[in-house]
C-alpha cells in the first residue's frame, strides 16, 4: 500500500467523475428547469456507447470522427425529442403531474431502448477498438493511460464549455433564470419553450459526451445505463435537485471516493457508497448540499 | 368505487372471482394453465400493494420491486439457513420489507414526494446490487435455487402443497385474504385520509392530519404485502435469484395500476388479471414482451391516465359514478 497507489487511484477516480458528472449534469439541468425526471438518461448514455461501436468501424476505426459524427447525432436527436417531449408534457392529460408523467413515460421509454439494444446487439459485452493508442503518461509512479486522459480532458473542456454557456451568453442566463424562479423568468419575457428545447437538447449532448467518452475505459453492456442512472439520481439528490453545479462537484467526489474505496475495500461497498451517501445527506440536510434554500415539492 | 357501488355489488363481484378461482383447478389440470394462474394472482396481490401507496397516498414508488424481492430472499433464507418454515420466513420478510420501506420513506419525504421516487428506486437497484454481491448470504449471481414446497404440519399429518393445484389453492386463499385485508384498509378512514393526503396535502394538514406518519404507514403496509406476494411466488418457481428485482415486475405493476386507474379497486383486480393473463394468451416472445409492456405504458399514461376505473365512469354516464370515478383516479 503505497503512496503512489493511493495517487493512482485519486486520478483514475478523477477521470470517472468527471463521466458521472457529464451525466448527472444533465439529469439536474431537465430536473432545474423542467421540473421533470428522465429515467431513460442512463439508457441515452448506452444508446450513445451503441452509437460509437457502430460508427468507429464505418469511419475508418477513427474515434474522433466517430465521436463528432455521434454529437451531431445527437444534437439532431435531442432537438427533435425535445419537441416531442414537450408537446407531450403540456397535453392534458387527467389529473398526473408534469413529474409523474415525465417519469412514466421516460421509464417505458428506457425499457422499449434497453431491451429494443438487447433484441439488436444482445447482451454479450462489447469492447470497441479504437485508433487511440493503447500506451499511457506516467508521472512519477502514476499511470494515466491515453483513453483515461482524452476522457478526462474532453470532460473537462465540455465542462468549461458548459459553465461559460450557463454564465456568460443570454441563452444560457436565460437557463438559469428559468430554474432560479419560473414566473419571474416569464414576467421579463423569456420564451419558456425555447429554454426547455434548449435544456433537454443540452442534456441529451451532455449523455452522449459521457456515453462516448466511457469507451475506451469500459467494456459495456446494454444494462450499463441501469448501473449509471443510480449514481446520477444519487449524485443529483446529494447535490441539491436542479442544480447543476453542485451535481458536477458531488460527481467528482463520488468518483475519487469510489475509487479510493475501491482499491482498498469490496466492490460492494464501491457501489454502495453513492446510496449510502444519499441516504445520509436526505437524513442530515435533505436539500442536498450545495442548495441555498429549503425547496418543497 | 366502493362507496357507490352497493355491498351487494362488491360481495358478489368477489363471489364470482373466488367462484372462478375454485372452479378452475377443477377443469384443468394442466400444469400450464395452473402456473399461468398463480402468476395472475400473486402479480394482482402485488400491483393492488403499488396501488395503496401510489393509488391511495399518491406516493409514486419504485421501491415495490425492491419489497418484493427483498421479501422473497428473507423467505427464502429463512427457510434454507435458518431451518424455519415458509410461514415464519413469510413473517419475517414482511417484518423486513415494513422496515426498510419506513426507512427509505422517513429519509426521502423530508425532502418531498419526487425525491421519495428517485430514493425508492435506488433502494431497489441496491437490494440487487446486494443480492448479486453478498455471495456468502446469497449465494450471488446463482441464486438459491431448491426451495421446498410450502407444508402445513398437524403433528404427525404433513400437508405439502406440492402439485400446481394445491399451490393454486394456497395462492387463492393468499390472494382472497390480501386483497379482502387490502380492500378493507382502503376503504376504512386510513384509505381516506389517505386519499385527502393524495388530493390536497396542505389542507390535510391544516386539518391535523399528520402527513408524514400516514404516508409511512401506506408504505409499510404496501411494502408487507409486496414481500407476501415476492414470498410465495419464489417458493412457487422454487428458486430466488437477483433477477428478482428486475425492472420487468416494476414495469408489470405500474402498468397494471396505471390501466386499472389509479386509486380503484375492483377495475385493478380485472387490469392485473388480464395483464398477466392476456401475454400468455398472446404466446408473446419474451424480448417483445418487455417491450410491449414499455409501449403499453407510455400509451397508457398518454391515452388512458385514469385507466379503467375512467372508462367505467364515463360510460355509466351516471354524474355521481363519474365524479366519484375521475375523482377517485386522480
Amino acid at each position: 500500500m503505497s503512496y503512489e497507489f493511493l495517487l493512482q487511484l485519486i486520478v483514475n477516480g478523477i477521470v470517472v467523475g468527471l463521466i458521472y458528472g457529464l451525466i448527472a449534469a444533465g439529469l439536474a439541468l431537465l430536473f432545474g428547469i423542467l421540473h421533470i425526471v428522465n429515467f431513460a438518461h442512463g439508457e441515452m448514455v448506452m444508446l450513445a456507447m451503441y452509437a460509437i461501436a457502430v460508427a468507429v468501424p464505418l469511419l475508418g476505426g477513427s474515434y474522433l470522427l466517430s465521436f463528432a459524427v455521434v454529437m451531431v447525432v445527437a444534437a439532431l436527436v435531442g432537438w427533435v425529442a425535445s419537441g416531442g417531449l414537450l408537446a407531450v408534457l403540456s397535453s392534458k392529460s387527467g389529473q398526473m403531474g408534469i413529474f409523474e408523467k415525465s417519469l412514466l413515460l421516460t421509464l417505458g421509454l428506457s425499457i422499449v431502448l434497453l431491451n429494443g439494444v438487447q433484441y439488436i446487439f444482445t447482451a454479450t459485452p462489447m469492447m470497441v477498438t479504437t485508433d487511440i493508442p493503447a500506451g499511457a503518461f506516467t508521472f512519477g509512479g502514476v499511470r494515466l493511460s491515453y483513453g483515461h486522459a482524452m476522457a478526462g480532458g474532453i470532460a473537462i473542456v465540455v465542462f468549461v464549455g458548459l459553465y461559460l454557456f450557463l454564465t456568460r451568453t443570454n441563452s444560457g442566463r436565460a437557463l438559469r433564470a428559468v430554474a432560479q424562479n419560473r414566473e419571474a423568468a416569464l414576467m421579463i419575457g423569456l420564451d419558456p419553450d425555447a429554454v426547455a428545447r434548449r435544456a433537454v437538447l443540452l442534456s441529451v449532448v451532455l449523455c452522449a459526451v459521457g456515453g462516448a467518452i466511457l469507451i475506451p475505459l469500459y467494456v459495456f453492456q446494454p444494462i450499463v445505463g441501469q448501473a449509471l442512472i443510480l449514481k446520477a439520481f444519487a449524485i443529483v439528490i446529494i447535490g441539491g435537485m436542479g442544480n447543476v453545479l453542485g451535481a458536477a462537484l458531488v460527481a467528482l467526489g463520488l468518483g475519487i471516493l469510489e475509487s479510493v474505496v475501491g482499491g482498498f475495500a469490496d466492490i460492494v461497498w464501491q457501489n454502495a457508497i453513492a446510496f449510502i451517501g444519499m441516504i445520509v445527506v436526505l437524513l442530515i440536510r435533505p436539500q442536498g448540499l450545495f442548495a441555498p434554500a429549503m425547496r418543497k415539492g | 368505487m366502493s362507496r357507490t357501488n352497493s355491498a351487494f355489488g362488491n360481495l358478489s363481484l368477489a363471489a364470482l372471482l373466488l367462484a372462478a378461482g375454485i372452479a378452475i383447478p377443477l377443469l384443468t389440470q394442466s400444469s400450464y394453465f395452473l402456473t399461468v394462474g398463480i402468476t395472475a394472482m400473486i402479480f394482482t396481490v402485488f400491483a393492488m400493494s403499488l396501488n395503496i401507496v401510489y393509488g391511495y397516498a399518491g406516493l409514486l414508488s419504485l421501491a415495490h420491486v425492491g419489497f418484493w424481492g427483498v421479501g422473497a430472499y428473507v423467505a427464502a433464507l429463512v427457510v434454507t439457513r435458518l431451518g424455519g418454515s415458509i410461514w415464519e420466513g413469510l413473517i419475517a420478510a414482511a417484518f423486513v420489507a415494513a422496515a426498510g420501506g419506513v426507512l427509505i420513506g422517513a429519509a426521502a419525504l423530508r425532502l418531498s414526494n419526487h425525491a421519495f421516487v428517485i430514493v425508492s428506486l435506488c433502494f431497489t437497484l441496491l437490494m440487487q446490487m446486494l443480492a448479486q454481491e453478498w455471495i456468502d448470504v446469497t449465494n450471488g449471481p446463482m441464486g438459491i435455487p431448491g426451495l421446498p414446497a410450502p407444508s402445513i404440519g398437524f403433528g404427525d399429518a404433513v400437508f405439502t402443497f406440492g402439485t400446481p393445484t394445491r399451490f393454486f389453492y394456497l395462492t387463492l386463499a393468499f390472494a382472497v385474504v390480501s386483497l379482502g385485508a387490502i380492500w378493507l384498509v382502503v376503504t376504512s378512514r386510513i384509505g381516506r385520509t389517505l386519499q385527502m393526503i393524495k388530493h390536497d396535502e396542505t389542507l390535510a394538514r391544516s386539518l391535523g392530519v399528520r402527513v408524514t406518519i400516514w404516508k409511512l404507514t401506506a408504505i409499510a403496509l404496501s411494502a408487507i404485502f409486496a414481500a407476501l406476494a415476492g414470498g410465495l411466488y419464489v417458493f412457487y418457481v422454487t428458486i430466488v435469484d437477483p433477477l428478482i428485482f428486475d425492472v420487468y415486475y416494476t414495469q408489470v405493476i405500474l402498468v397494471i395500476v396505471i390501466i386499472g386507474g389509479l386509486g380503484s379497486f375492483w377495475p385493478l383486480v380485472i387490469a392485473g388479471l388480464i395483464i398477466t393473463v392476456l401475454p400468455e394468451i398472446l404466446r408473446t416472445p419474451n424480448e417483445l414482451r418487455m417491450i410491449s409492456y414499455g409501449v403499453i405504458l407510455m400509451l397508457a399514461v398518454l391515452l388512458m391516465p385514469t385507466g379503467i376505473a375512467g372508462l367505467v365512469g364515463k360510460l355509466r354516464k351516471r354524474p355521481a359514478a363519474a365524479k366519484s370515478a375521475v375523482e377517485l383516479s386522480s
